[in-house]
């Protein structure tokens, strides 16, 4: 396959921290403290700890595959090269599936967060149609368009999501994080892979690599990205341990959005629906990522312009989308995405990385004799 | 010729070949005189266009030397003219192009019978015949600082920049546009400053441009758009020369066209919009106050009346209770919805400012009064809308007009609308997806090739000196990194970084 991008499509290294970041949170962050909740209750920040450091490793694990294969490359192309057309192409299309199935998902839990929280009575397909037509608008413009918005996706929330986490500290009850190491091992651990889920959204980056100007340069920034999101996870997961109970926080279904109840100022109350309002800043980069991730991929595979796959794909996302109308629906689909998340992280990359250095470690062998 | 005849010609006038051809057509036209005289045993013919030439610089320049001096040559040529008549740059040719060309620029021709088909061209137009001599800037007024503005006559535009800037690194290029109207157009840039490829793009796209008549700068802007289907500007343009003299010095390249008191400067930063000078002239807290102030107001008046048709509609559980009893009061009457209230006033106050925009000064005032006060309490008092909506539509309307470029305010003031729309149907949702939409479309958005969310997006730390706030100058000696230029410093930092200790 031809190299034909040219530089003023690349995007700087700096900004990896923002679409890694922007890509990890997500509508899991809503629930986080719920799910930690039925595996390690109150030790649940190390859970979050741990999944942060497996994360860390993981990239790290995605440069060194890079490196190895040869920067300029995305994960198409990289599969191809080593598993052969085949094998290789088969890797792919289950990627872009997971790709695809993954914008559905984001997208389909915000609308129903949205239907349970502020408007009871309109269809979600509303607004599955304007986050699409909004998603068409901004892959069209490329991929610099899209880390653009990833950008405001992690400034604007930052400014106006967060402060908002200060206000139930009010209510809080610092006891509650003792006793520590009141759960096995086994549960942390139990813990932390439930906490992965909410890390998923990097390995996008095996998409946009090759769109990232001197892509080695960017790893540290990769890296702070996901540590960003494990602070961000860790300063939720806390407050929500010091703000509830193990027993109440077992009922409520998005605890984060929940502790945006509490503050209060004299003119607005109901900050829930702030959030909620601008959580569209959140997940909508995320579903653009992945939309470019699958345009990108199909045109990697079968040549098939964004132009024309871009419309399709959206299509596709939106019919989908009426398929999950029932709250079971959706959360049974949300943790089969998040299975297939889970082993493409943790199956797929750790095998393409030794696979890749045995490889390499052959050539160089090879061309030592 | 049949009536039909100019849809088989290629768009272009019948060509002139030869001067007798030439000077049939001018005659056509009553204005176009031609004095025969005979002094000294010459015979002299003088054409020239009476409405275009000053009267007094032919009787004085010309026939009055023609007649006195010619005495001292013993065989005159039409080159000798320039040693006799004194005005610069006489010019001899046989071009009849040229010739149709300086006529009617305001040129007067020469010709001395003997001599077929040369001629001499003289330089006699009367440049600021029905001009305004100067202009105070009212447009873009400031209280502090120099108050002259750019004039109708690129001449003297010039020579105000010429004055400001004293560098022969000051380069003027200059291009006709206009198939009609031949309007001279000079682009200004200082050499060693500009980024050549900027350069090199605007004089591209303006030497391409293809129209009848240039009227004014305004449609440059539009023409050499890089986006022309969106609402934002994309160049500054200004009247004033302070702002022009700055772009210049920061490495931007200005676009003079003649007929038009309005320059504009690219590339341009959505920034560049809400900068006024006078941020420059007030010492830099004062300056960067009045910045944010102005900021503030342009997210006020973008998102005011959107809230209030999202949480009136939507949302009211987010009213606590306090302020609840005064909207209830206020709306209580009103028998409309919150979308069509907040549209019935935003459309007044358009209709309002459209008025005062088209109608002398003086019945402006008038007008202002009579629609704000007394149109404003009757539609309260006829409970077709409550009192907070006319507060907020009031002030959002105040706070649009506090842009210092009155092409982004007009924007401000259009961009609101389909705000309103996307809140009245999605509520607070439909507002973040508009703003989402409106952050998407200006990362898209370009100004001569660079972006126009810089230092945003692309994220610049260093580029933030002047933006939201205006650093003091010692923070500002570096030219903005987004224009690429050749020389980044603009003056010799140590001289103005030295800090002195405490008591010393």
């Amino acid at each position: 396959m031809q190299q034909t991008e040219h530089e003023r499509f690349h995007i700087s290294p700096f900004f990896v921290f923002f679409t890694i970041h922007c890509s990890q949170i997500g509508v899991g962050i809503l629930s986080l403290p719920n799910l930690l909740n039925e595996e390690t209750g109150h030790d649940g920040w190390m859970s979050v700890i741990i999944a942060g450091t497996i994360i860390h490793i993981l990239i790290w694990m995605i440069y060194k595959i890079f490196k190895s294969a040869g920067e300029n490359k995305d994960v198409i192309q990289v599969n191809v090269q080593y598993f052969g057309k085949w094998i290789g192409n088969m890797v792919n299309v289950v990627l872009l599936v997971y790709f695809f199935s993954f914008a559905l998902i984001v997208m389909r839990i915000y609308t129903e967060i949205i239907q349970v929280w502020v408007f009871p009575l309109m269809g979600a397909w509303q607004f599955c149609l304007i986050i699409l037509v909004l998603t068409y608008y901004t892959v069209s413009g490329g991929f610099r368009v899209v880390v653009g918005l990833c950008f405001w996706g992690v400034m604007i929330p930052l400014l106006i999501i967060v402060p908002m986490l200060v206000f139930p500290l009010e209510y809080a009850h610092y006891r509650n994080f003792l006793p520590i190491f009141d759960h096995s091992v086994l549960e942390v651990i139990k813990g932390a892979k439930a906490s992965t889920l909410d890390y998923l959204g990097f390995e996008m980056i095996l998409m946009y690599y090759s769109f990232v100007k001197n892509a080695p340069q960017s790893h540290k920034w990769a890296q702070w990205g996901n540590a960003f999101t494990t602070f961000l996870y860790l300063i939720v997961v806390c407050i929500a341990i010091v703000f509830y109970n193990e027993e109440q926080i077992r009922h409520i279904i998005w605890p984060t959005l929940t502790l945006a109840k509490i503050p209060e100022i004299p003119f607005i109350e109901r900050m829930e629906y702030i959030v909620i309002s601008t959580y569209v800043m959140v997940i909508f980069p995320i579903i653009c990522l992945a939309v470019w991730s699958v345009t990108r991929g199909l045109k990697q595979i079968i040549s098939l312009k964004q132009r024309i796959s871009l419309p399709i794909i959206l299509l596709l996302l939106f019919i989908s989308s009426f398929f999950f109308t029932k709250r079971a629906q959706i959360d049974q689909f949300s943790n089969l995405v998040s299975t297939a998340g889970f082993y493409v992280l943790m199956a797929y990359i750790p095998f393409l990385w030794i696979y890749v250095s045995i490889a390499k470690l052959f050539k160089s062998k090879a061309s030592e004799k | 010729m049949s009536i039909f005849s100019f849809m088989f010609k290629n768009g272009k006038q019948q060509q002139v070949k030869t001067l007798p051809q030439l000077l049939q057509i001018f005659k056509q036209s009553s204005d176009f005189a031609t004095v025969e005289f005979q002094t000294n045993g010459y015979h002299f013919c003088i054409s020239y266009f009476d409405s275009l030439i000053d009267p007094k610089l032919l009787q004085q320049q010309v026939i009055c030397r023609l007649q006195r001096d010619l005495s001292s040559y013993a065989s005159l040529a039409l080159e000798d003219l320039q040693q006799i008549i004194p005005v610069q740059r006489i010019e001899v040719t046989a071009d009849v192009e040229m010739i149709e060309a300086k006529l009617l620029k305001g040129f007067a021709m020469i010709q001395l019978k003997g001599v077929a088909d040369h001629c001499a061209l003289v330089n006699l137009a009367s440049e600021n015949l029905g001009l305004r001599p100067n202009n105070d800037s009212e447009n873009e007024f400031s209280v502090v600082g120099p108050k002259v503005g750019f004039v109708e006559n690129i001449g003297t535009n010039l020579h105000l920049l010429r004055r400001q800037i004293v560098t022969p690194h000051l380069v003027f290029r200059e291009l006709t546009i206009g198939s009609m109207s031949q309007t001279k157009v000079v682009i200004a840039y200082i050499d060693g400053i500009v980024n050549e490829q900027t350069l090199q793009t605007v004089v591209q796209r303006v030497s391409e441009i293809e129209f009848d008549i240039m009227f004014d700068t305004s449609l440059f802007e539009q023409i050499l758009s890089d986006n022309s289907s969106s609402p934002f500007p994309s160049f500054v343009s200004s009247e004033r020369v302070d702002k022009i003299v700055y772009a210049l010095i920061e490495g931007r390249v200005a676009i003079f066209s003649d007929g038009s008191p309005y320059v504009i400067t690219g590339p341009s930063t959505l920034f560049d919009f809400f900068t006024s000078p006078e941020d420059y002239y007030l010492p830099w807290l004062l300056g960067s106050f009045f910045r944010l102030i102005r900021m503030i107001g342009v997210m006020f008046s973008i998102l005011a009346s959107p809230i209030y048709v999202a949480v009136l509609t939507y949302h009211y559980e987010m009213l606590p209770k306090d302020l609840l009893g005064p909207i209830i009061f206020s709306r209580s009457n009103v028998p409309f919805p919150p979308i069509l209230e907040v549209l019935f006033l935003e459309i007044t106050i358009e209709l309002l400012r459209e008025a005062g925009a088209r109608l002398p000064t003086k019945v402006a005032q008038t007008l202002g009064i009579v629609g704000g006060i007394v149109i404003g309490q009757a539609s309260v008092e006829a409970a077709l809308t409550s009192n907070i909506l006319l507060i907020i539509v009031a002030l959002g309307a105040l706070a649009s007009f506090t842009t210092p470029i009155y092409k982004m305010s007009n924007t401000i003031r259009f961009i609101r609308f389909p705000i309103i729309l996307f809140a009245a149907c999605w509520g607070g949702i439909g507002i973040v997806f508009a703003a989402c939409l409106l952050l998407i479309h200006l990362g898209k958005l370009q100004s001569f090739g660079s972006p126009y969310l810089v230092p945003l997006y692309p994220f610049r730390v260093k580029d933030f000196a002047d933006s939201f706030i205006r650093s003091p100058y010692h923070l500002t000696v570096k030219r903005p990194s987004y224009l690429r230029p050749l020389t980044l410093w603009r003056y010799d930092p140590k001289k103005a970084k030295k800090k002195k200790d405490i008591d010393e």
